[in-house]
């Protein structure tokens, strides 16, 4: 028996006359990777603001851990175990690295959890760590999507939730930040990813939802995702 | 040369006066992209509170006047207003607007400002108000020909200046809260992502901006004791075109730029006519963001996606 740990129940958002997300529910389980793809503009980005709290929905819940956290101000989410490492990778490019994964751990006060975390994340990105002195606008975009994740790692969240981590990337460094999250969730983290680039999406998770002008049109085990021909022909080039 | 070394000393002196209140425009323009311009005022209230709690502690008999404990006193008073005026004005009057076009907000700044500077006219009265003698003005060093000159004062208000400004420094670089601005100044969205209470730090902001206004209020005060509640158009304006100068949003850029206003100021004072020292920040602004748009360390933002 799976637990649920997020789910969003018939959540609409409008974006002034506009129907951002019409009714859409998704539930994620503990330990799950989830994903959420469709293409561009289909409310993939709408749908994890609207779990962090930075949109507010005109009708449906949040539900996080049993309890309801619809409207709930972001940076009050993140202690809750939330954490959001937005489209773009959200880098601060004016701080150093080190500096941007202690604004990921802003919420922790814990000294030795911090030092513990740097070691997780260092292990998981030897990169970030060659790069911990360095301005991080300076960074290559794989490098910046590293400390991005990282980053997010470091408030000790329960759901990561991931906006493209794929954007802009090579492939290889995609296949690289891909295989992470795996590792990351066989750890025992649960992964919310939003992804244009389905097809390498649906392969490391466990179930899927697509997202068709703020509906959800499909959703199923990532396996049958994959072989589904509406899936194959709209977002896996056939 | 003596006549150089005198004028630049007062520049410099001048100018570290501008830098605190530079600091205070460039903090809030790099947090919320407003010219914030209720800042001049708040510096005039300093001087004010300053004028008010010198006068008062002395004929209470806690201190006698002038004195190092009356300075300080009264230094440290004139802060915690202004900190605490300067959260009430973004606190009621810009948080309400934040999310409002960004002109709403310019024009309630400008309204701030008129408020504070007729409420002051009703309050303290318009006429010129002595500044208490917190200080002893003493000649420290005096050349052989009488022409170089260094006072006290100069020393004093060089010495407060420069230790604010490495404190501030300290505080936004190697401090939890000044990386959480610094964060929060790049993308507050991103940063209310990782944790970081966004209005809290923007609350900060503003208390240390017009607290450093303060100081700058009572620095003038003793230096030049004649204050009165329109006292900081001019030089909140200067100010302003120092934070400019230097490159709006950037900290050190608005010391420098202050720095080279102060100076400019004195020597056109010297060398040329006083009718050109509010003429001249104007045309150095025109002259460097001619070559420099962005002000001297300004960066117009490159984002990398």
């Amino acid at each position: 028996m799976t637990t649920s740990i997020l789910s969003l129940k018939n959540i609409s958002v409008n974006y002034g006359n506009i129907k951002a997300l019409r009714n859409i529910s998704i539930d994620v389980n503990k330990g799950e990777i989830i994903s959420l793809i469709g293409s561009n503009g289909a409310g993939k980005t709408t749908t994890l603001r609207t779990i962090s709290g930075i949109l507010k929905p005109v009708s449906g819940e949040v539900v996080f851990d049993q309890q309801n956290i619809t409207g709930i101000k972001p940076h009050l989410l993140v202690s809750r175990g939330v954490s959001h490492s937005p489209e773009g990778r959200g880098i601060f490019a004016n701080l150093t690295v080190m500096e941007n994964l202690e604004m990921g751990a802003y919420t922790q006060n814990n000294k030795a959890y911090f030092e513990e975390d740097l070691e997780k994340v260092f292990k998981l990105f030897p990169r970030v760590k060659e790069r911990i002195k360095q301005v991080a606008g300076t960074l290559s975009g794989g490098e910046q999507q590293m400390v991005a994740m990282s980053r997010a790692l470091m408030s000790r969240p329960k759901v990561l939730l991931l906006d493209e981590p794929s954007l802009g990337l090579a492939p290889q460094v995609v296949d690289t930040i891909f295989h992470i999250v795996q590792e990351v969730n066989k750890s025992g983290m649960t992964v919310l990813l939003v992804e244009q680039n389905a097809f390498q999406a649906l392969k490391i998770s466990h179930r899927g939802y697509v997202i068709e002008t703020g509906e959800i049109v499909l959703s199923g085990p990532a396996k049958d995702l994959m072989t589904n021909p509406k899936v194959k022909e709209a977002y896996l080039g056939g | 040369m003596e006549e150089f070394v005198q004028h630049f000393i007062n520049g410099i002196s001048l100018g570290s006066i501008y830098a605190l209140i530079a600091i205070g425009y460039t903090m809030v323009y790099g947090i919320l992209q407003l010219i914030n311009f209720a800042h001049s005022d708040v510096y005039m209230i300093g001087a004010f509170t300053g004028y008010y709690f010198g006068n008062y502690i002395s004929r209470l008999g806690w201190v006698t006047l002038p004195s190092w404990s009356a300075f300080f006193f009264t230094l440290a008073c004139a802060m915690l207003v202004c900190g605490f005026l300067g959260f009430m004005i973004e606190r009621f009057a810009y948080r309400p607007l934040r999310k409002a076009p960004k002109l709403n907000i310019l024009i309630t700044a400008i309204g701030i400002s008129l408020f504070l500077e007729y409420t002051g006219q009703i309050v303290f009265g318009a006429d010129p108000k002595v500044f208490p003698n917190l200080l002893n003005d003493v000649e420290l060093f005096s050349s052989e020909s009488g022409n170089v000159r260094i006072s006290s004062f100069d020393i004093v208000i060089l010495t407060v200046s420069v230790s604010l400004v490495v404190i501030l420094n300290f505080i936004i670089f190697k401090t939890k809260l000044g990386k959480a601005m610094r964060a929060t100044s790049f993308n507050d969205t991103w940063a209310a992502l990782m944790g970081i209470p966004v209005d809290r730090i923007i609350s900060y902001t503003f208390v240390i901006g017009s607290a450093l206004a303060a100081a700058g209020g009572i620095l003038v005060g003793i230096k030049y004791p004649k204050i009165e509640p329109l006292m900081g158009v001019m030089i909140g304006l200067k100010a302003f075109v120092a934070a400019v100068l230097g490159g709006i949003g950037n900290l050190t850029g608005a010391v420098i730029g202050a720095l080279i206003m102060g100076l400019a100021e004195q020597f056109v004072v010297g060398y040329g006519s006083s009718t050109y020292r509010d003429a001249l920040a104007f045309g150095i602004l025109i002259v460097i963001l001619l070559f420099k748009p962005a002000g001297l360390l300004g960066k117009f933002g490159v984002e990398k996606v």
